[in-house]
């Protein structure tokens, strides 16, 4: 009867140690190489960010629009009869969307204004480089198209003229104080400034390829006026 | 099982097999996919990159043609499709002779046609329009020239074999090519020594080698799955920065085709290891039926 249990007992601990081994040495080798991989990935592991954005996880599609790009178009209010304020604050828009509408009386059309700068995005308006400050903000909000297209008659500008740019938080309007002419790699109009001024610039026009030159408006802010309620200056589509 | 003393050494050569069959794997793979130009020219013609590639720089021309007035006729007219699948292919040819030691790295391509288009287009332009061929003119057509062939070469490397090159990958990894064959012989060999001292030590109770074997290679492929099983599920790499379609096509094409000939060595391992446990229980249950 002794005999019989300790068999008993025999195997049900060879069952035992056969099955919690495969455990251990499972354990074993994932702790083996954790150990192994943590130094490596530490070291890759920013070029890993950098080359892998979860926030990109798009696949491109076959129409030309560059995957992750997200173009919105915004109807932007130009004619606004509710109440104002002086100050108030700006609203971020993302890369791609249509946040403004750049108007003057020289200009036969209103220029939509898309922020970030990407070839398909000057095929549909101006665009405003992401790294300059948005139109509200003091500093300087460097706006630019095709001299072909959407700005063909920036050149009429002239010192004195009212540049008015309708947001979907607010209408402001600027003067131009100086029409600048510079060479694509001069950045002294659309480094960050400290002052608010807009800054409008294209390609000059030239008979035979890419100019090197670029032509322009500075101008300053003269009245500012942002909505009470935001909400009320746009209405987005995708 | 029986033996104790038997145990902690066959533990421990069953988690060095582990680690062997891992590195087999990885040569294995890295060899024959990785290290193959067939696997990149397989995904150009599956993928039709070529036609992809040639509808990228077309779109590229017809946006240029909105600051140069240059029609993108004049540059797409030279660029044929055979013509780039020439070049795509050649560059990548010319990119594994270079890693593996055989030749010289070339980024040189044939673009007469193409200069020959544009100055054409030039000269036209300006005998129609009575612009003065100066030095201005000809800078223009230089520069017009220049940039047209850092289009197409840019858009046209759709692995990035030129940035690989420019940054020092491809000589590192020229420098340990030569070991990789090396390794993966000391890899076999390792898991064939694996093998041999297992069975040594289950000499006396023989089809607990079957346990052993099985064990070492269901964990083995465990550890390979986890990874290509996260990449895969979670669509790792269709997160890559760079989305313009040809060359975000054949990147997370190429490095999912990594991960599925993995995954395939994974499960191949798992699937032995599952099978040698199945065949050491039906052993064990029918010797204990006999006795």
């Amino acid at each position: 009867m002794n005999e019989d249990k300790k068999n008993e007992s025999k195997k049900s601990g060879r069952l035992l140690i056969s099955v919690l081994t495969p455990i251990f040495i499972l354990i074993i080798c994932l702790g083996i190489t954790i150990v192994a991989v943590i130094k490596p990935y530490n070291k890759i592991s920013t070029y890993l960010n950098l080359a892998f954005m979860d926030s990109l996880k798009t696949i491109p599609d076959t129409n030309g629009i560059t995957a992750g790009l997200n173009i919105k178009e915004n109807e932007i209010k130009v004619e606004y009869d509710k109440e104002f304020s002086e100050t108030g604050k700006v609203i971020r828009p993302s890369f791609g969307e249509q946040f403004a509408i750049i108007s003057s009386d020289k200009f036969e059309l209103d220029v939509p204004v898309y922020w970030g700068s990407n070839s398909e995005l000057f095929e549909r308006g101006a665009c405003q480089s992401s790294s300059s400050m948005l139109i509200g903000e003091i500093g300087n909000a460097v706006i630019s198209a095709h001299v072909n297209t959407f700005f063909s008659e920036l050149e009429k500008l002239e010192s004195g003229d009212k540049v008015e740019v309708a947001t979907n938080y607010g209408i402001f309007t600027y003067e131009v104080t100086e029409t600048v002419e510079f060479k694509k790699s001069n950045k002294k109009y659309i480094i960050p400034k400290d002052e608010e001024v807009l800054t409008l610039y294209t390609c000059k026009p030239d008979v035979l390829g890419a100019s090197d030159l670029r032509i322009g408006a500075v101008c300053k802010v003269v009245d500012k006026k942002f909505y009470i309620n935001s909400e009320d200056g746009q209405k987005g589509e995708q | 099982m029986k033996n104790k003393k038997t145990y902690i050494p066959c533990v421990l050569i069953a988690i060095i097999l582990v680690f062997s069959m891992l590195g087999t794997g990885i040569c294995i793979i890295s060899n024959k996919v990785i290290l193959n130009e067939n696997t990149c020219i397989k995904i150009i013609d599956e993928k039709d990159l070529t036609s992809k590639t040639r509808n990228y720089i077309e779109k590229t021309f017809n946006e240029k043609y909105n600051s140069t007035g240059i029609p993108p006729e004049v540059y797409m007219n030279s660029i044929s499709q055979e013509w780039l699948d020439d070049i795509i292919k050649n560059r990548i040819s010319n990119a594994f002779l270079y890693v593996k030691n055989q030749s010289e790295y070339s980024k040189d391509i044939d673009f007469d046609a193409l200069d020959a288009s544009i100055t054409n287009f030039f000269e036209n332009y300006a005998d129609e329009n009575g612009y003065i061929k100066d030095s201005s003119y000809n800078d223009k057509l230089k520069k017009e020239i220049d940039t047209a062939h850092k289009i197409i070469n840019s858009s046209a490397d759709i692995f990035k074999t030129d940035t690989l090159y420019d940054r020092g990958v491809f000589n590192q990894v020229r420098r340990y090519i030569g070991y990789l064959e090396k390794l993966t012989y000391l890899f076999v060999i390792a898991d064939i020594i694996c093998i041999i001292m297992l069975l040594l030590l289950c000499i006396k109770n023989i089809r607990d080698i079957l346990y052993w074997l099985g064990i070492s290679f269901i964990i083995s492929g465990i550890i390979g799955l986890v990874p290509c099983v996260y990449i895969t599920s979670s669509d790792y790499f269709d997160a890559f920065v760079i989305k313009q379609e040809q060359i975000f096509t054949a990147f997370t094409t190429f490095m999912y085709r990594i991960t599925d000939s993995f995954t395939v060595f994974e499960i191949a391992l798992l699937a032995f290891g599952v099978l040698e446990i199945i065949i050491h229980t039906i052993i064990n249950r029918i010797k204990k039926y006999n006795s």
